[in-house]
């Protein structure tokens, strides 16, 4: 992730006498870190250890926590049937929501590339979404997903397809909650982004690509895309711990439900962290998703060297 | 900690310091008195009687009898009281407050509020309260199951000591609503919002002439049976295709709604003791939830989740002719004849859920009530405060202009029937109801969502699962969730 | 090298291909155009229908049959929003947090970036990737503790604990995002502003925050929109009336719970629409910055 750095190695180089720069360096560079330092340990580090502490505790808030070693961790894999449901909930999300949603920024930012009229106001009607609170965009899917009269349904019914009952129905819940997201976002910062990836790469690239012939796809396959691949890797990392960590939908909308259809794994901490007060066990849920975060960023990494290029280095 | 002792302390000096004041306010509180009397007056109060079936209206203006004692005592008090409470309730809660300031001049509430969420309002207060920053009026309800643990954490006080001091008339609520703050012996506060939970059916009575039947029952009489109404429900049902003109039936779902048709012929859902499932090996519980079952998953009378539309409840389905009949309580009746929009489209009635057996109602009464926390350096102060909220002018006011239903007292009864005469079919089920069965290790968090999220899986009718197999899975859940060791 | 290969085609060619290419393009352009208005109204209609529901009485809005347009717009709903509750009131204290907030994760973020981007530190690298590892812990984690440490100092009901994070660092993302602002600065700029004898405080200020501005503008941006619509911070750490935010305040107007029996709904989406426009006005306003900001930012992982 850290690729961009010019040195990897820096304190390799330091030489067991330090030279007025090595302390310069390391003078202002923690001068200007400072802030942030102290942040870090004082907002950050010490909730964290907290937390990972009360991980090993039963703990309710109300009465002091009772260490009860890797008990907590035990039960997850152990005992709560809910973790693997949770689990598996989350992966299907996030399966779905993620290829869907950067796929989907990535086409409208090229579509809004073009040399197009009124572009402003085709960037602001995008971004609009992802202006509305959470809570009302739910309210208008649930509105229009409806199975009986929602406008999707009705539309679906004349075209002769029976249509799903979306929210209502156990096998549709999760989908078209990944639904809502990708509304609300695929045309919010994440088209940004891709957008500003696109303009980035040089005109002439495409000129070059007109005269050798190469029709739409071919100059989006040969030239687009490997050059938005940062781009496109930089989105997919941040959708990926968007969409795993994502439950507030879920949250508004179905609570969970119907029958732990949409009871995605943010859901199951925040129920037992906030809602049983199992503050203990939903710390070590916590602990062990964020592993499981960094562990898929990490490997994310590493599979990038495969695909993402790297223009002009 | 230090936080709180230091506070502690100023609240004592500032406590020393209007003590000088209070021969000074003396004469002063006389003369609040008097505004207490006007107060009162300015509620024109309107007296119902039922003689057959006519409603005679009266009015009438209720004066107060222990004005002088009242008068006397205020001047004791003197404090600043800090009220919490899940959202505003304008301009009930101003209303309260000034009224209370008219009553006890030397006493200052600060009311703290959360906003709509009330299960992210507990949340916070448990913060609030592992901080040492709870107020001294809390409320955590019975029925949101919050109340137990709140007793087992040591957050709020019994009040038992308060009342036998007060000579404090418990009689004036139903026996059931003030009982549900009973636990391991105490009393822990006094009746807030309360009503019978779903324990009728509300109807579209114009549906029910469509089909001919014109002799509506009497919904006080019990009279109904179960197979009539299934006859009515399958009638009233109209459906093409895949296209519902009309839904026929819809059950009450969640903890509540399960528990109490889990009682409808005479079981229960889990036992006294909160400690065990029992429907799963009942025979009348299953009948109960046979009977649903029947209605919701074989003969789909009933929509689906969401169906209705998204904020359309129930009783505005009923009210536009779109939904015969649900599951429904007090509160459904009359937000159902609220939402009536067309008299040509609804017209809302009540059919009370046929007497069981064992000659009771299937019911689980429904309700919250305001605590002392234990916190608090003016419990006594905090007890006349809850006094005053959930008095008759109290509750009354709760109803009318705090946008809450509170059916606790029998006194307030009468007034509200004026307003509503649908609230007179329930006024044997609030007498007479069945309370709730709380988990003995107070999770009732978890086993709300339990049996809300495995109930949705037995009354699925979309991807059904055989009766049988709903019920062993919605049992063990439970039960797994019983098993844990206390919260 | 393919620029190279024009001069191999004649003049006629070169036309041909160009005309092609262009009939290619206008086809596109169309489908193009089409696919972005469907969209862009699809897009657009949430706003729509939150300001016709915010005119709609609560039977409408609760209706078996929703209304596109309210049948008597009712603007008191409006009114409601205002005389119930300090709705103005809240939105002024959304915009006092957003004043302190912004200043405060442009000047530490940029500090963290610059430190992060030309200084070689011990540990740089570490530090780095921790930075980043903190936008993985799930924020539910540390939120008892956080709430019982700024217990501890007192300052539960106070803008503190919503603003001080701004003033120390401001997030993992602002400073990743400044760090690859400041990367794509050439570093012969601050090379020639040194020689010059010029400290690093100064070549911060004077070289390279000058040239940052298009990226401080978008992280601005992002920070008012996180900050407007954020409830949960404001919701836990205060519990006065007269302190709430706007975004608190629409929870105010929330679905009622079971036990209640007036919804709110219309009020909602009245305060919703209160809420959104403003946003709204300061996304158009800003967007070319904004779009500007992260182009120059060169985002790359």
């Amino acid at each position: 992730m850290d690729y961009t750095l010019e040195s990897s190695s820096a304190s390799g180089r330091l030489k067991r006498r330090v030279s007025p720069i090595v302390l310069r360096e390391n003078k202002y560079g923690y001068l200007f870190l400072m802030p942030w330092l102290i942040g870090f340990f004082g907002l950050f580090l010490g909730p964290a250890l907290a937390s990972l502490y009360f991980s090993f505790t039963r703990y309710n808030v109300l009465s002091p926590a009772t260490w009860i070693g890797p008990g907590n961790y035990v039960r997850m894999f152990t005992q709560d049937n809910l973790f693997y449901t949770s689990l598996v909930r989350t992966l299907y999300f996030t399966g779905l929501s993620v290829p869907l949603g950067v796929l989907g920024s990535m086409a409208l930012a090229i579509l809004l590339n073009m040399e197009v009229r009124g572009k402003v106001l085709y960037r602001t009607l995008f971004f609009m979404p992802s202006l509305v609170p959470l809570v009302s965009a739910v309210v208008l899917w649930l509105w229009l997903l409806n199975p009986d009269w929602g406008i999707v349904n009705n539309a679906l019914r004349s075209m002769g397809v029976s249509p799903p009952s979306w929210f209502g129905d156990r096998r549709w819940a999760l989908p078209s909650l990944a639904m809502v997201g990708l509304w609300g976002s695929v045309g919010g910062t994440r088209m940004i982004i891709f957008l500003a990836g696109l303009q980035g790469i040089p005109a002439e690239m495409y000129d070059a690509a007109h005269i050798d012939g190469a029709g739409a796809w071919n100059r989006i396959r040969h030239i687009t895309l490997p050059l938005l691949s940062p781009t496109i890797f930089f989105n997919t990392v941040l959708a990926i711990i968007g969409s795993l960590q994502a439950f507030q939908g879920a949250f508004v909308a179905t609570e969970g439900g119907p029958a732990y259809a949409t009871w995605v794994f943010g859901m199951h901490i925040y129920k037992h962290a906030f809602d049983y007060w199992n503050m203990g066990y939903g710390s070590a849920l916590a602990w062990f998703f964020a592993i499981v975060i960094i562990a898929l960023t990490i490997m994310q990494q590493r599979l990038s060297t495969k695909w993402v290029y790297y223009y002009g280095e | 900690m230090k936080g709180t002792l230091s506070r502690r302390h100023l609240l004592k000096a500032s406590l020393f310091v209007s003590g000088g004041m209070l021969a000074a306010c003396a004469p002063k509180v006389i003369t609040e008195t008097v505004v207490v009397e006007k107060e009162v007056e300015r509620i024109v109060e309107v007296e119902v009687e039922r003689e057959g079936e006519t409603i005679v209206v009266e009015k009438e203006v209720e004066r107060i009898v222990e004005v002088d004692r009242a008068a006397e005592r205020a001047a004791e008090f003197t404090g600043t009281l800090v009220w919490d409470t899940f959202r505003a309730n304008p301009p009930w809660d101003q209303d309260r407050l000034d009224n209370f300031k008219n009553l006890y001049p030397n006493v200052e509430v600060e009311l703290r509020m959360g906003v709509a969420d009330q299960q992210a309002n507990y949340g916070r207060w448990y913060a609030m309260q592992a901080a040492g920053d709870l107020g001294d009026v809390v409320q955590f309800d019975p029925s949101h199951f919050h109340f137990w643990l709140a007793a087992d954490n040591n957050i709020i006080i019994p009040i038992d000591d308060l009342i036998a001091a007060d000579d404090y008339d418990i009689t004036q609520f139903y026996d059931q609503f003030f009982k549900m703050s009973e636990y391991q012996g105490s009393i822990w506060g006094l009746p807030s919002w309360g009503w019978s939970g779903t324990d009728s059916i509300v109807v579209n009575e114009l549906v029910l002439e469509e089909m001919g039947v014109t002799d509506i029952p009497d919904p006080q009489d019990f009279e109904t049976s179960w197979e009539q109404i299934e006859e009515w429900i399958a009638k009233a049902h109209i459906a093409s295709g895949d296209r519902v003109e009309r839904y026929g039936y819809q059950f009450a779902g969640g903890e509540a709604g399960f528990t109490i048709q889990s009682r409808f012929f005479g079981g229960d859902f889990i036992n006294p003791e909160g400690t065990q499932t029992i429907f799963q090996d009942d025979e009348e519980a299953l009948r109960g939830l046979r009977w649903t079952y029947d209605k919701v998953v074989d003969q789909r009378f009933t929509p689906v989740p969401g169906a209705l539309g998204e904020g359309v409840s129930n009783d505005v389905a009923c009210a536009e002719g779109r939904l015969a009949m649900y599951q429904g309580g007090s509160l459904n009746a009359i937000n159902a004849d609220r939402a009536v929009q067309d008299p040509n489209v609804a017209r809302i009635g009540v059919i009370l859920f046929p007497r069981r057996p064992d000659g009771r109602i299937a019911s689980q009464l429904r309700g919250g009530a305001w605590q002392v926390s234990r916190s608090s350096t003016i419990p006594q102060i905090a007890f006349e405060f809850i006094k005053h909220l959930s008095s008759r002018e109290g509750i009354f006011g709760f109803n009318m202009y705090g946008g809450n239903t509170s059916l606790v007292r029998p006194d307030v009864m009468p007034l509200l029937m004026a307003q509503m005469p649908l609230y007179r079919h329930y006024l044997t089920n609030l007498s007479d109801g069945i309370g709730i069965n709380a988990p003995a290790n107070s999770r009732g968090r978890e086993f709300t969502d339990a049996i809300g999220q495995n109930g949705a899986a037995l009354m699925d009718a979309i991807s059904p699962v055989p009766f049988e197999e709903g019920i062993s899975r919605l049992a063990t859940e439970v039960q797994r969730v019983l098993d844990e060791p206390p919260a | 090298m393919t620029t190279n290969t024009t001069h191999l085609l004649s003049d006629r060619e070169i036309a041909r291909i160009r005309a092609s290419a262009r009939r290619r393009r206008n086809i596109g352009r169309f489908f193009g155009y089409l696919f972005l208005t469907v969209f862009g109204l699809a897009f657009a209609f949430p706003l729509y229908w939150t300001m016709s529901s915010s005119l709609q009485t609560w039977q409408e809005l609760r209706s078996f049959y929703p209304q596109l347009l309210p049948s008597v717009p009712q603007w008191t709903n409006y009114v409601q929003v205002f005389t119930l509750v300090p709705f103005a009131r809240w939105m002024l204290n959304t915009v006092l947090i957003i004043g302190i907030s912004i200043p405060g994760s442009l000047i530490t973020g940029t500090m963290a970036a610059y430190a992060f981007s030309r200084f070689r530190f011990w540990g740089r690298n570490v530090w780095f990737i921790i930075m980043l590892g903190t936008m993985m812990i799930p924020a539910w984690v540390t939120l008892i503790p956080q709430y019982l440490l700024f217990h501890r100092l007192k300052l539960i009901n106070t803008y503190v604990p919503l603003t001080i994070g701004s003033w120390l660092g401001g997030g993992a993302f602002t400073i990743f995002l400044l760090r690859q602002f400041i990367l794509g600065i050439p570093r012969d700029l601050d090379e020639a502003a040194h020689i010059d004898g010029a400290g690093p405080m100064r070549i911060l200020v004077q070289v390279i925050v000058p040239l940052m501005k298009p990226a401080l503008t978008t992280l601005g941006i992002l920070t008012f929109l996180g900050i407007w619509n954020d409830f949960f911070g404001p919701f836990i750490y205060l519990n006065r009336r007269h302190m709430f935010t706007a975004a608190v305040g629409l929870r105010f107007f929330q679905t009622m719970p079971m036990e209640a029996n007036e919804p709110k709904d219309h009020l909602l989406m009245a305060a919703a629409s209160i809420t959104t426009i403003p946003v709204l006005i300061v996304f158009i306003f800003a967007q070319r910055y904004f779009v500007q900001g992260v182009v120059m930012s060169g985002l790359k992982l």
